[in-house]
C-alpha cells in the first residue's frame, strides 16, 4: 500500500483573552498529534475561550471528531467555550452524518462564533 | 465405497490435530484411487494456499483471479480440466468459502456426475471438519496468512462470525479490508426463527484502541441480543458498554437492524452511521436515512425511533464503513459515494453469490486506494430471496 502519512501544522492567534487556532491540512488518526498539544496547551486557560477556524483543514476523520468532541468537553467542564468556524463541506457532512451537528456548531466566521459566544449563547 | 471414505475420514479425524487433517483426508480417500490437495483463500481473498501434508512437497499458491482453481473459488462451482481426470470442488463450511480441493483420480470413473457429486459431499465434510479444528492449533490460521496478523486483527477475528451465512429465506454476507490490520471495524448476524438480525459497527481511531472499543460494544450487543432484547436496547446497551468502560473520549458509528423475513418488515438504528443502501433489481433505489441518533458512547438519551422499511422478495442491503467511501487515491481525491454506488450496481446483482460480489466490491474499493493508510473498510450484503441461497452451494 502507498502509505503517504497526513500531516497537519496549528498556527494560533491570541485575540484578548480569546484564542484562535488555525489547522492547516488533513485532521485524521495519523496527524491529529500537533492540534492535540496546541489544544492541551489552552485548554488550561481560566476559563479556555477558544475557536478553531478550520478553513484550512480538508479533511477529518473520527480520530479528528474524536479530539474535537473531547476538547469542547473540556472546554465547558472548565467553564469555558470552543467553538468551530469555517469547516468545509467533507466536516460539515461528518458533523450532519453523525448528528453531531446539534452540539458541535458551525459558524460562518470566527467572528461570529466569538461574537455569539461573548453574547452568552448556547452552542 | 464413497459411504465407507466419509466414515472412514469422520474416524480419523475424532483424534487428529489441524496439522494431520489432509493427510487424512487421503487417507480415507486412497481406496477409491482418489487424490485431494486442499488450498484455503487468504485473507485478502487474493490467492489460494496448500495446506501442507506430511511426506510430500507443498505446492504453490494459486490465484484466485485467471485460474481454474480461482474459478470454482468465485463461482462457488465444480469445474473439470479439460486433458485430464482432475477436478477442482469449491470447499465451503455450511455457505463460508474456505478454499477448493483438486482431486486427481487415477482409477476410471464411469459415471462422472455421480463422481462429481460424491467429491462434492466428501469435500464439504472436509469444509466442515476444517472448520472444527481450527481452534486446535495454528496451522490452519497460518495457511490463509500472507503476512502477520496485528493484535488489534488478533482481537477482532477471533469476535467475528464466519463471513458467510445462509439459509433458506436469505444470504448475508460480509468483507473487512485491511485484512490482517483491522481496527475498530466489526459485525455481526444472528438468523433466529423468521428475524435476522446484523449490525456493522466502525469505532473511533485505529488499531488495537479502536479494536477494543468495537470488541466491547460487539459483547454488549450480543449480551442484550440473547436475552431477546430488541435493536433499541441493543444499541444502548452499547453506548452504556463504551461510556463505561473508558475513560477517555472514545465512540462507534454503527447500525443495528432486524428483518422479519415472513413480512419483509426492516428495522434499524442508525447511530452516526452512513446509511445502509436497498438495491432492488439490480439498482440502488434508496438510502436508508431514518432512524438516526449519534455514535454510541458519547450522549445519553439519545434514542431516537426506529427506522423502519418494507423490502421485498429479491432486494438486497449494502452496509458498509466509512472507510469504503473515504478510501482516498493518488490524486487525494475520495472514493465517494457515487462510485460505491456505480460499483455495487455492477457487481451485486444476477447469479453472482453474495460473497463474491462483495471479494470484487471491496478490491474495487482497495484498487482505488493509492492516499494515505486505509482506513477500514468494512462491507455487509443482506440478500432476502431463496435463490440467492441457493447459489452458495456447489
Amino acid at each position: 500500500m502507498n502509505a503517504r502519512p497526513t500531516t497537519l501544522t496549528v498556527e494560533i492567534e491570541q485575540r484578548g483573552d480569546i484564542m484562535v487556532i488555525r489547522p492547516s491540512g488533513a485532521m485524521d488518526y495519523w496527524s491529529v498529534g500537533p492540534l492535540r498539544e496546541e489544544l492541551n496547551r489552552h485548554l488550561v486557560a481560566d476559563p479556555p475561550k477558544i475557536v478553531l477556524d478550520l478553513f484550512e483543514v480538508a479533511y477529518c476523520d473520527s480520530s479528528g471528531l474524536g479530539l474535537l468532541l473531547e476538547a469542547q468537553r473540556r472546554a465547558h467542564a472548565a467553564g469555558g467555550w470552543l467553538r468551530v468556524a469555517r469547516p468545509h463541506l467533507q466536516m460539515r457532512r461528518v458533523l450532519a452524518l453523525t448528528r453531531l451537528d446539534r452540539y458541535i456548531v458551525s459558524y460562518a466566521s470566527v467572528h461570529a462564533a466569538i461574537e455569539t459566544a461573548e453574547a452568552g449563547q448556547e452552542d | 465405497m464413497w459411504h465407507r471414505a466419509l466414515v472412514d475420514l469422520l474416524d480419523r479425524a475424532k483424534h487428529s490435530r489441524p496439522d494431520e487433517l489432509a493427510w487424512q483426508v487421503n487417507n480415507a480417500l486412497g481406496p477409491l484411487g482418489v487424490e485431494a490437495t486442499i488450498y484455503l483463500i487468504d485473507h485478502e481473498q487474493r490467492a489460494l494456499h496448500a495446506l501442507p501434508e506430511q511426506g510430500k512437497p507443498t505446492p504453490e499458491p494459486i490465484e484466485v483471479e485467471g485460474t481454474m482453481a480461482g474459478r470454482a473459488f468465485m463461482t462457488v462451482a465444480s469445474i473439470r480440466a479439460p486433458d485430464r481426470p482432475r477436478y477442482w470442488i469449491a470447499m465451503i463450511d455450511g455457505s463460508e468459502r474456505l478454499g477448493v480441493a483438486v482431486i486427481d483420480c487415477t482409477k476410471e470413473i464411469s459415471d462422472e456426475a455421480d463422481f462429481v457429486r460424491h467429491c462434492e459431499v466428501f469435500i464439504g465434510l472436509v469444509g466442515h471438519l476444517l472448520a472444527t479444528k481450527t481452534p486446535y492449533g495454528d496451522i490452519l490460521h497460518q495457511v490463509r496468512r500472507t503476512r502477520r496478523m496485528s493484535p488489534a486483527g488478533e482481537l477482532l477475528l477471533s469476535m467475528l462470525p464466519p463471513l458467510t451465512f445462509s439459509c433458506s429465506q436469505l444470504v448475508v454476507s460480509a468483507i473487512l479490508e485491511p485484512a490482517y490490520d483491522v481496527g475498530g471495524d466489526a459485525f455481526d448476524y444472528a438468523l433466529d426463527g423468521s428475524i435476522a438480525r446484523f449490525f456493522v459497527l466502525d469505532a473511533m481511531g485505529r488499531g488495537l484502541s479502536a479494536a477494543l472499543t468495537s470488541a466491547t460494544a460487539l459483547a454488549a450487543i450480543r449480551s442484550s441480543r440473547r436475552e431477546r432484547e430488541d435493536i433499541d436496547a441493543m444499541t444502548r446497551a452499547a453506548h452504556a458498554a463504551i461510556k463505561s468502560q473508558f475513560s477517555d473520549l472514545r465512540f462507534a458509528t454503527g447500525i443495528l437492524s432486524e428483518l422479519d423475513t415472513d413480512t419483509g418488515v426492516l428495522r434499524y438504528i442508525n447511530a452516526g452511521h452512513p446509511p445502509a443502501m436497498l438495491l432492488r433489481g439490480g439498482k440502488v433505489i434508496k438510502e436508508l436515512t431514518g432512524g438516526g441518533r449519534t455514535p454510541l458512547g458519547l450522549f445519553d438519551n439519545d434514542g431516537a425511533a426506529e427506522g423502519v422499511e418494507l423490502i421485498e422478495p429479491g432486494d438486497r442491503l449494502l452496509l458498509y464503513t466509512d472507510g469504503v467511501v473515504e478510501a482516498r487515491g493518488a490524486d487525494g481525491k475520495i472514493f465517494g459515494l457515487d462510485r460505491l454506488i456505480q460499483l455495487a450496481e455492477r457487481h451485486v446483482h444476477g447469479t453472482l453469490p453474495a460473497p463474491e460480489a462483495l471479494r470484487r466490491l471491496s478490491h474495487g474499493v482497495i484498487a482505488h486506494q493509492q492516499g494515505p493508510p486505509a482506513d477500514d473498510a468494512t462491507l455487509l450484503l443482506v440478500e432476502w430471496s431463496t435463490a440467492a441461497a441457493e447459489r452458495m452451494t456447489p
